[in-house]
């Protein structure tokens, strides 16, 4: 929204956009050393940190690829964040439905006890969560993760859910009670289109945080052929500490698609992992 | 089918058909119960016990909490919470100074802003772990970027130990995840300026203010409920610190444990580390706990203060 | 015979032939620990296969500083692996103890291992792993560099000083040290124990007569610090790997290693020559010593699903055939009496007399009585030494310190 505001003249101007250029100088510029540095040799990167690569290692990746084992770990990342969110919208939207729309006596109650667990950090409940998941046999699993990131994201998604839903507006839902809708049609076919652009919020902020995680894939996970990104690229440092070209490049390889997918969606990204912060 | 007499059985079947929209609230509802709430009360079970996560549980009582505040982890606990809090203050005095002052000079320019918020955010969309190995090999004393940076324009004294050295390791850590995360605030505190209405800074304006007094004026107090709620993010944050932590010195928090906070303490302990396998998972929740008693009052009070300031 | 009895025969025949290799279809054990030897465990599985066909072997390395908590998480979910790797002295008990390790010495045949190594992998007399690596610290210098500067090994405390001194005023740094790891800390500082302290006192110290507040030990704590103004620039946010690369790569003339470093070393820089010594006594009448100790045992997972396969792969390990093989890959110090190391591995061979003539008889540091019980010295003493390095405490302070947390679970010091 253009609001007609204050804006400094043009002297002005340039000095802000001094300080801007050199803030993004300091945020893009460990990023851009990654990239050239993966580039290059173990050598080169010790005696010519800052200069151009003699030759351009593309190979560099390939190893790295194949060392890292990192088909398997995207594929680990992908199953558990897509899941996630699957799992996660259907639920949470189902459940934040309902205590929207209906008006029974423990929907207030009902809707504190979600929202209370925007205030539990769900990591310090670990320990019993271990326990649990170790004696149900499902430790080890990506489907442990699964059960947690879902639960984990209901709370902030019922949050937002719910003030969505409470903005459509009644006539449409009495509309299709008359058309002779059952309960389920009308969340699958109606209400859940209307709130898209929450979905999509909620979605991303989930995605996001699942994809990036390392704390219960830390815990639960023991077999590599399951690790997620980040615990393969510590494992991988742990047994190439010393092959630098290797480490960068496998930066590199974890974190380029990231940053395509969000240069290309940055509008949404941001809006989708500032919800909750930004008032409308 | 004949009238029956109403049994439990078929009222209870009678609520469901009635009420059946509540079948839709049951998948989250078992889903949040099974694996939130009831490990989290379990945590504050487990915390009354000594427990090494396998075997024989043996009540203590408030044995735990009597490690942690009085007797063989006093010094550890201690040490750790002053982080976190040293952790917060320097976390939100950055937020607040860059964060905020980043998100004015995005305001007050007249293009180019979108390209900036797209720089600025990109590095909170990465993994902090990742994060933190990409600066463990940045800052490395002898083949490290940043150091060699320093030698090459002659800034020779700032080629320091960073990691290693006990008075520099937290400050590092907190730089490295303020480069990572200052593209929040900065992007949060922009959104509250752009939603400041246009009568309040016209009618400044007619006033006669200038920029300056306009900024004091104007938008600052009005942003208030903002850097609440940044603040209180900022507290949470601060309070649940340990991938980063973890990628850059292990959970043994070195050196000499100048970077332990709570979350690596309550690491170490539950599941061992370092060399060491103490699994005191008793001990553990009842860190856990702890940590939950701050953090849950704190980010409550500051949650509803911040609601005292919204217009 | 008609085509009836024929058809059946056949069957038979066919039946029998695919049960007899489903009896001895593959059995995968599985064996863990922190040594990074996937190459060494595939020649290994091949090497057991010639006798026994159907045994696989899974390796997994882990980070040696997570390993532990690693393993005792698997243990305890009873997803551990068929062999653990288990840590010599306390890492032994802490298995055996809970019965989570198989007792052995009824079961294998241990009889090329001296006493001393299998007293490191025993609880109450009986045996719970066999040992597999001995492992020596010493100071590693580069030969060339040295020869430089015409310098000799230095017999006393006084003469290595002296080597730093000329080093360094040549423009060489002395020494590359790793500050950043406490682990690796502990071990320079009960490297250079062994040496100023003496086996007798060292003794005396375990047994009690002795304690971390003698001036005696305080001293050792300072030659640490003697060191300090020779190592290299931030040292103190070197790692170990940085150690390992900087070292052959020449950044200094010497460091504290491992007998496992050599083989790190190589890597880097196969042609060079590395020299080895002792930390040198104060007095030339002292005897050099060496801090020696065992690294680790495998055991048997009482909980293991593959039990014979595993006592197979145990028992390859008590053999002289793994001991050779063992020498040669890792280059390290087999306990198996009488390997020979290979002619070219100049530093094994060196590492083998040390142990020989010159290893503690007691130990105080990693792997000694005294990391049995909470707190143990090798923690202690790794992150009191970066306390000292850093001035955040002093000698006294850490000795003090030392001594008062022994003493709360230690009998021998609680007088």
């Amino acid at each position: 929204m253009e609001l007609p505001r204050w804006r400094p003249g043009k002297l002005t101007q340039i000095i802000l956009h001094f300080i801007l250029l050199a803030y993004s100088i300091i945020v893009l510029y460990p990023i851009g050393i990654m990239l050239l540095s993966s580039v290059k040799g173990t050598r080169e990167i010790f005696t010519n940190p800052y200069g151009w690569p003699a030759s351009l290692r593309l190979d560099n990746y390939s190893k790295a690829w194949k060392l890292a084992n990192f088909s398997v770990y995207f594929q680990n990342s992908a199953f558990v964040s897509v899941m996630t969110i699957l799992v996660l919208l259907f639920v949470s939207s189902m459940a934040a439905y309902v205590l929207a729309r209906f008006e029974f006596r423990g929907n207030r109650a009902l809707y504190m006890l979600f929202i209370s667990g925007l205030m539990l950090p769900v990591r310090l409940a670990v320990v019993p969560l271990f326990t649990m998941i170790r004696d149900i046999n499902l430790l080890d699993t990506r489907t442990a993760l699964l059960m947690v990131y879902v639960a984990s994201g209901i709370p902030f998604s019922i949050f937002l859910l719910v003030n969505f839903f409470k903005s459509i507006p009644k006539e449409i839902e009495e509309a299709a009670i008359i058309d002779g809708c059952g309960l389920f049609s009308i969340y699958y076919r109606i209400m859940l289109p209307l709130i898209g652009p929450a979905l999509a919020t909620v979605g991303i902020y989930n995605f996001i945080g699942t994809w990036n995680d390392f704390f219960f894939p830390l815990i639960f996970l023991r077999t590599k052929s399951k690790y997620t990104i980040p615990l393969g690229v510590m494992q991988f440092f742990g047994e190439f500490t010393n092959q630098w070209d290797m480490l960068f490049s496998s930066l590199t390889i974890a974190i380029v698609p990231v940053i395509i997918i969000f240069m290309v969606a940055s509008k949404q990204f941001i809006r989708g992992m500032t919800a909750g912060a930004v008032k409308g | 089918m004949n009238s029956e007499i109403p049994t439990r059985q078929s009222s209870f079947l009678l609520f469901i058909r009635k009420h059946n929209y509540l079948l839709l609230v049951l998948p989250a509802l078992l889903l949040y119960t099974v694996f939130i709430i009831y490990p989290f009360l379990n945590s504050i079970r487990y915390s009354f016990f000594e427990w090494s996560g396998v075997g024989p549980m043996t009540y203590i009582g408030l044995g735990n909490y009597h490690t942690i505040f009085f007797g063989a982890l006093q010094e550890f606990f201690v040490r750790a919470l002053k982080h976190n809090l040293f952790a917060f203050v320097i976390n939100f005095s950055l937020q607040t100074i860059f964060g905020l002052g980043l998100a004015l000079a995005l305001y007050a320019v007249t293009k180019g802003s979108n390209l900036y918020k797209t720089i600025f955010f990109l590095p909170n969309t990465l993994s902090t772990v990742i994060v933190g190995f990409l600066w463990n090999l940045l800052l490395n004393p002898q083949w490290g970027m940043v150091n060699r940076f320093f030698e090459m324009v002659g800034l020779d004294f700032l080629s320091r130990p960073w990691l290693g050295d006990p008075k520099l390791a937290l400050p590092t850590i907190l730089a490295v995840s303020a480069w990572r995360g200052l593209g929040f605030p900065i992007l949060v505190y922009l959104a509250a300026l752009l939603a400041i209405p246009e009568e309040y800074v016209e009618a400044a304006k007619i006033d006669g203010a200038k920029g300056f007094q306009i900024i004091r004026h104007i938008y600052i107090p009005l942003i208030l409920p903002t850097t609440f709620t940044l603040m209180t993010l900022s507290f949470i944050w601060t309070f649940n610190m340990f991938d980063l932590i973890f990628a850059l010195q292990g959970a043994s928090a070195g050196p000499n444990y100048a970077t332990d906070v709570l979350g690596t303490l309550f690491y170490r302990i539950t599941f061992g580390g370092m060399g060491s396998s103490a699994t005191g998972m008793g001990l553990g929740a009842a860190i856990a706990v702890v940590i939950f008693s701050v953090l849950f009052p704190v980010s409550y009070l500051l949650n509803r203060i911040s609601k005292k300031f919204e217009l | 015979m008609n085509r009836k009895q024929l058809t059946f025969m056949v069957v038979l025949c066919l039946v029998l032939l695919v049960a007899n290799s489903a009896l001895a279809r593959t059995q995968t054990v599985s064996l863990w620990n922190w040594r990074g030897e996937t190459e060494f465990w595939a020649a290994v599985e091949k090497e057991i296969r010639k006798e026994h066909p159907e045994i696989r072997i899974d390796y997994r390395t882990f980070i040696p500083t997570e390993y532990d908590s690693i393993l005792m998480v698997g243990m305890q979910s009873g997803e551990g692996p068929d062999i653990i790797t288990l840590r010599g002295g306390p890492g032994v008990a802490k298995f055996a103890e809970p019965g989570m390790v198989e007792r052995l010495d009824k079961i294998l045949d241990f009889s090329l291992f001296p006493e001393g190594a299998l007293t490191q992998a025993s609880m109450n007399a009986g045996v719970y792993g066999v040992p597999f690596a001995l492992q020596t610290y010493q100071i590693y210098y580069n030969k060339e560099i040295y020869a430089k500067y015409g310098l000799k090994e230095p017999a006393t405390w006084d003469q290595l000083i002296e080597n730093c001194r000329v080093l360094q005023a040549n423009g060489v740094t002395p020494f590359y040290f790793q500050g950043r790891e406490g682990w690796g800390l502990s071990l320079v500082q009960t490297t250079i124990g062994a040496s100023i302290l003496g086996a007798e006192w060292i003794t005396g110290l375990v047994k009690g007569k002795n304690a971390f507040t003698d001036p005696k030990f305080i001293d050792s704590l300072y030659k640490v610090l003697e060191l300090k103004p020779f190592m290299q620039k931030n040292f103190e946010a070197a790692s170990y790997s940085d150690m390992q690369m900087a070292f052959p790569m020449e950044k200094a003339a010497m460091t504290f290693g491992g007998m496992w470093d050599v083989k790190s070393f190589d890597q880097i820089a196969p042609e060079k020559e590395w020299g080895m010594f002792l930390v040198p006594p104060v007095k030339k009448t002292d005897r050099p010593y060496a801090y020696a100790y065992m690294d680790g045992a495998y055991g048997l997972n009482s909980a293991s699903k593959n039990r014979e396969a595993a006592l197979k792969v145990l028992e390859f390990t008590t053999s002289a055939k793994f001991g050779q093989m063992f020498v040669e890959f890792n280059q390290e110090i087999s306990p198996i009496a009488g390997i020979q190391a290979p002619a070219e591995l100049t530093e094994l061979q060196q590492g083998l007399k040390f142990v020989e003539h010159h290893a503690l008889p007691d130990i105080y540091g990693v792997r000694s009585v005294l990391t049995f019980g909470v707190p143990d010295v090798h923690t202690l003493l790794g992150a009191g030494m970066q306390a000292i390095l850093s001035g955040e405490k002093t000698p006294k302070q850490l000795a003090e310190e030392l001594q008062t947390g022994i003493a709360s679970w230690y009998k021998p010091f609680q007088k």
